[in-house]
């Protein structure tokens, strides 16, 4: 089996058009990263997906209801997430999103990314701070 | 309650579908995330019609250019319609009780009443036999057959490819303000390049989502300058009129530009 990677799913035809691009790899914004990562550890309605976001973020990503509803849009017609069926709960009506195994490949290359990202521009700090030490 | 009204207006910015498929959901969330403050209440609302105006810009950026520009063309043709009646009006109270021109306002209005619910053929149909009927004779000046070539076209293309657009009668919400242009054009005597004017700042105001009105707009524009480019009226308002068209129509076309570049981006 190919592994999953952001190239084989482009091959495969599933455009992400709603990421831009840096060369070879892609770049989930920040808004719709942790959004995707909210759903993670299971299906989630709107309002939940938007304060786990904030959670995982440390405060730092607030998605707002116009900007989730845009992003779940874009995750469901690139076949990210998949939406449940309505219902109602505390006297309003929900609807559970789910992460497709194409999402959590596209949250684990991300991380993979930003991981890489850190770990390239740490050792670099810090080998220039030696050097400025000694 | 008064928190719920307000939801339900601003998802008013979503196209129907959307409000259709995810309006209650989308309301539910708002009145979640708006449960903390009034602050963040405002907050979330202003996010949703943001959403909404973007969602409509998005489904604009798909549409096909010749499609917008026969829109365009249509919702011209509405624009045409009311100036006619406002002008018909207009003459009736200048020049005193006519029939003949009651008459054609009342056929006018009849007429931009089937464009404004749907029926954009049949008032396409019935805009060129008034054209016919009201218009300028064809023996006449050049100058005056000038000024018909934009609304004729405009008719041929609404004949040809109408608006997709499911009918629905709450459209006639918009005699209204023909009807208060039509006072004010009347009694405060108010030119109708200034009614124009007015309904060019829609326009661009509309711009944050749709460029068609705008387009429409430039071309009532265009017909302004080809009515009174032959006159030997002193300069001013073909060159406004010219201005206005030009600077629409480039106006209209970028923000197209820039709605197709984000909506691929």
């Amino acid at each position: 089996m190919r592994p999953n990677t952001s190239r084989n799913r482009r091959a495969a035809g599933l455009t992400i058009g709603w990421l831009s691009t840096y060369g070879v790899g892609m770049e989930l914004r920040p808004p719709s990263y942790f959004a995707l990562a909210a759903l993670i550890d299971g299906p989630l309605h709107g309002y939940a997906i938007a304060r786990r976001a904030r959670e995982l973020s440390g405060g730092r990503v607030r998605v707002s209801t116009g900007t989730l509803y845009a992003l779940l849009d874009r995750a469901l017609s690139e076949s990210l997430v998949i939406a449940g069926e309505p219902y109602v709960e505390g006297g309003r009506q929900r609807r559970d999103y789910t992460l497709t195994p194409a999402g959590r490949a596209l949250l684990a290359d991300e991380a993979a990314r930003l991981a890489h990202a850190a770990t390239t521009v740490s050792s670099r700090l810090s080998a220039t701070s030696k050097a400025v030490l000694t | 309650m008064i928190r719920e009204r307000i939801g339900r207006v601003a998802l008013r910015a979503y196209p129907p579908a959307v409000r259709q498929a995810r309006g209650l959901e989308m309301l539910g969330m708002l009145l979640d995330a708006g449960e903390l403050s009034r602050r963040a209440f405002a907050r979330e609302s202003g996010s949703l019609v943001l959403g909404g105006l973007r969602a409509r810009g998005a489904m604009t950026a798909r549409a096909a250019t010749r499609r917008l520009v026969a829109d365009a063309c249509c919702q011209a043709v509405i624009i045409f319609l009311m100036l006619w009646i406002i002008s018909a009006l207009n003459t009736e109270a200048i020049g005193g009780p006519s029939q003949q021109l009651v008459l054609q306002a009342v056929v006018l209005a009849a007429i931009l009443a089937c464009a404004l619910i749907g029926y954009e053929r049949i008032a396409a149909i019935g805009g060129l036999a008034a054209l016919a009927a009201y218009g300028p004779l064809p023996h006449t000046q050049l100058v005056l057959l000038a000024q018909v070539l934009v609304p004729i076209a405009c008719l041929l293309v609404m004949v040809r490819a109408p608006q997709r657009r499911p009918r629905d009668p709450r459209q006639l919400l918009w005699l209204l303000p023909v009807c208060v242009l039509a006072a004010l054009h009347v009694d405060a005597h108010v030119g109708l390049p200034e009614v124009l004017a007015v309904m060019s700042l829609g326009g661009l105001l509309r711009l944050l989502h749709d460029p068609r009105f705008a387009i429409a707009c430039s071309l009532v524009w265009i017909t302004v300058l080809l009515a009174d480019a032959g006159r030997l009226a002193p300069l001013g308002l073909r060159e406004v009129a010219a201005v206005a068209a030009g600077l629409m129509l480039t106006i209209a076309a970028g923000r197209l530009w820039i709605m197709r570049h984000a909506a691929t981006a």
